[in-house]
């Protein structure tokens, strides 16, 4: 299927499948390498590229070719499950505000439109340093880099949802005045099970691609609020938190600004590239003229 | 049309309300409240001791109750005093919303000034190479984090090419206006990148689309020239939905430039809010989280407005406001 989508989409595909696999086998690679991801050599600190560590080490003296391994484990699950989650939601919303229509898609709407419309970094940062101990959890699990990470999934997925809810919307919309929705309807079913048994697997296309290109803003937002330190928290890596002390570093080691920022980038050109691909491949309409 | 404006306003207004109370909740849940900081800095501080401040700070009341006494007094001019920098909030916000508001308004200007060409040569041969090429550009434009792109351009301008500084307003010892000049263009094309992008993107697309329509076969049939038939006749249409995007990108460039400013040492508001809430200055990051959203709002209430009076075939009603 992939082959259909283009030669761009193919090699977006094959970029992502292999920093997946990289990701997969970053233990693997560990014990290859015979090295420690998290063990600190002080005494190996900022080390240009070498045999050993093929891409240097970092502030604190670790393989930097490892950490990005790790931290690709950490981003791309963030950003595959975040994904997932704000088209869930997107859908959900999508579909009550298309199929139920009048005030309630009125009103979730202008729901959609003010997320998209207010400046979502700024709130971020707010909801990202509040302090989960005041909400009753302790010390230890506030802190635990699972609780941290579902934080940023739930962060993520509160501004990622329009997207979709928009591309499933219209699709709703159209697909809600078709006969066999009619004919459901005239049989008496449900408003629920018609959206979820009729309409919802015809929407199966816009919600795939809303899902791909959701993944890309996803790791976008991640990486941003890593770096600015609110997101994913040092020792665990992520490609943004590596990133953080970069720019300090960077006259004296510039290839700690670079890698991270490049599979960032990566990961975000093959998601987009991919996500058009498919857009032009399953709606014929907004094929390239 | 009026009543149009007014309903947009009032719905506005209704945003701010609400993301002012839900702020105001979740500052409340950051780490460390006021007393707490003085406890941390003073370890013979007795427990009366917090109990008696926290009543005079009102601290002991419900959250809501101070939400509408942090209300009545917002309303009444009065928006409190920033503990980091134990001045009034709005002389901060008054001292710092210029900054923002510049860099704000280059990155526009540079965006639309760069967008427009480049979406004029894309769509002079749709599928080109040189379409192909601008649509590759345009896809790194979305994908590149801005604060990758923003140590990308610090390294290579700072430190290789060491044409640019590297962050800050003016070099020490004031400067002349080239030298502000000079710290305001990464900055500045930080910022841009991203809407550069999508404002290639979207008026390429329209672009594509006014040149097959009727009046440009008749302005083509007239004998006009091409450059005169795609400037004046497809252009003109096609930059209609970009003052649409317009509106709605300004919410992504105020994101952009707390980035922006707190990369390069701007004292902007994006800054402002950055600091404010890694510093648990509540009164600040909350007022600073307004001005942003009511900021917002309010230029994308001026861009729909703008393309009501550029398009006479859009009319607003009080209906679709609310």
């Amino acid at each position: 299927m992939i082959r259909h989508l283009g030669p761009s989409a193919a090699l977006a595909a094959a970029a992502l499948a292999v920093l997946a696999v990289a990701a997969v086998g970053a233990p693997l690679v560990e014990s290859l390498m015979g090295l420690d991801a998290e063990a600190v050599d002080l005494f190996g600190r900022l080390q240009p590229p070498s045999p050993d560590h093929p891409l240097g080490t970092d502030e604190l003296g670790r393989d930097l070719l490892l950490r990005l391994l790790y931290g690709g484990r950490v981003s791309l699950t963030v950003g595959v499950v975040a994904a997932v989650a704000a088209s869930a939601i997107g859908t959900a919303i999508g579909l009550a505000a298309g199929y139920l229509g009048g005030r309630v898609d009125a009103l979730l709407m202008r729901l959609a439109d003010g997320v998209i419309a207010l400046p979502l970094l700024p709130l971020l940062i707010v909801l990202a340093a509040v302090d989960l101990t005041k909400l009753g959890l302790s010390d230890d699990a506030a802190n635990s880099p699972a609780v941290l990470l579902g934080r940023l999934v739930v962060l993520v997925t509160l501004v990622g949802w329009p997207t979709t809810a928009r591309l499933v919307r219209a699709a709703t919309l159209s697909l809600r005045r078709r006969e066999f929705v009619q004919a459901a309807q005239a049989l008496g079913y449900s408003p629920l099970r018609i959206a979820a048994r009729h309409v919802l697997p015809n929407a199966a296309a816009p919600i795939l691609v809303a899902t791909t290109l959701a993944v890309g803003n996803v790791v976008l937002f991640e990486s941003v609020l890593s770096f600015l330190g609110l997101g994913i928290r040092p020792p665990t890596p992520s490609w943004g938190n590596m990133l953080t002390g970069a720019q300090e570093l960077i006259w004296e080691s510039p290839q700690l600004a670079v890698w991270p920022g490049v599979l960032i980038f990566v990961t975000v050109v093959s998601v987009n590239l991919l996500g058009d691909a498919l857009r032009d491949a399953l709606d014929p309409r907004s094929r390239r003229r | 049309m009026l009543t149009y404006v007014t309903g947009r306003l009032f719905q506005a207004l209704v945003v701010l309300l609400l993301l002012s109370a839900a702020a105001y909740v979740l500052l409340g849940l950051m780490p460390g409240d006021p007393i707490d900081l003085m406890v941390g800095a003073d370890p013979r501080i007795t427990s009366e001791d917090i109990a008696r401040l926290k009543a005079l700070q009102g601290l002991d009341r419900p959250i809501w109750e101070r939400y509408l006494a942090w209300l009545s007094s917002a309303l009444a001019g009065d928006l409190g005093y920033s503990r980091l920098y134990t001045r009034p909030v709005l002389d901060i916000v008054a001292e710092r919303m210029p900054r923002t508001l510049l860099l704000i308004g280059l990155a526009l200007a540079l965006a639309l000034s760069v967008a427009v060409p480049a979406a004029l040569i894309a769509a002079r041969k749709p599928g080109g190479a040189v379409d192909r090429g601008v649509n590759m550009l345009c896809f790194a434009g979305i994908s590149v984090p801005p604060f990758w792109l923003a140590l990308l351009l610090i390294l290579l301008f700072a430190v290789v090419l060491g044409w640019l500084p590297a962050g800050g307003t003016a070099s020490t010892g004031g400067g002349g206006f080239l030298d502000r000049v000079q710290h305001l263009i990464l900055p500045v094309v930080t910022l841009a990148a991203a809407s550069i992008a999508a404002y290639t993107r979207h008026l390429r697309a329209a672009l594509i689309e006014a040149l097959g329509e009727d009046y440009v076969r008749t302005a083509r049939a007239k004998g006009l020239s091409e450059r005169t038939v795609t400037t004046r006749h497809a252009l003109r249409n096609a930059l209609l939905p970009v003052v649409t995007l317009l509106g709605l990108d300004l919410g992504s460039l105020v994101s952009g430039a707390l980035v922006t400013e707190t990369m390069f040492a701007q004292p902007g508001m994006g800054k402002t809010i950055y600091d404010a809430v890694m510093g648990n200055d509540y009164n600040l990051a909350l007022v600073g989280l307004l001005v942003a959203a009511g900021a917002t709002l309010l230029g994308s209430l001026g861009a729909d407005l703008a393309y009501a009076r550029l398009d006479p075939r859009i009319v607003y009603r009080a209906e679709n406001a609310v």
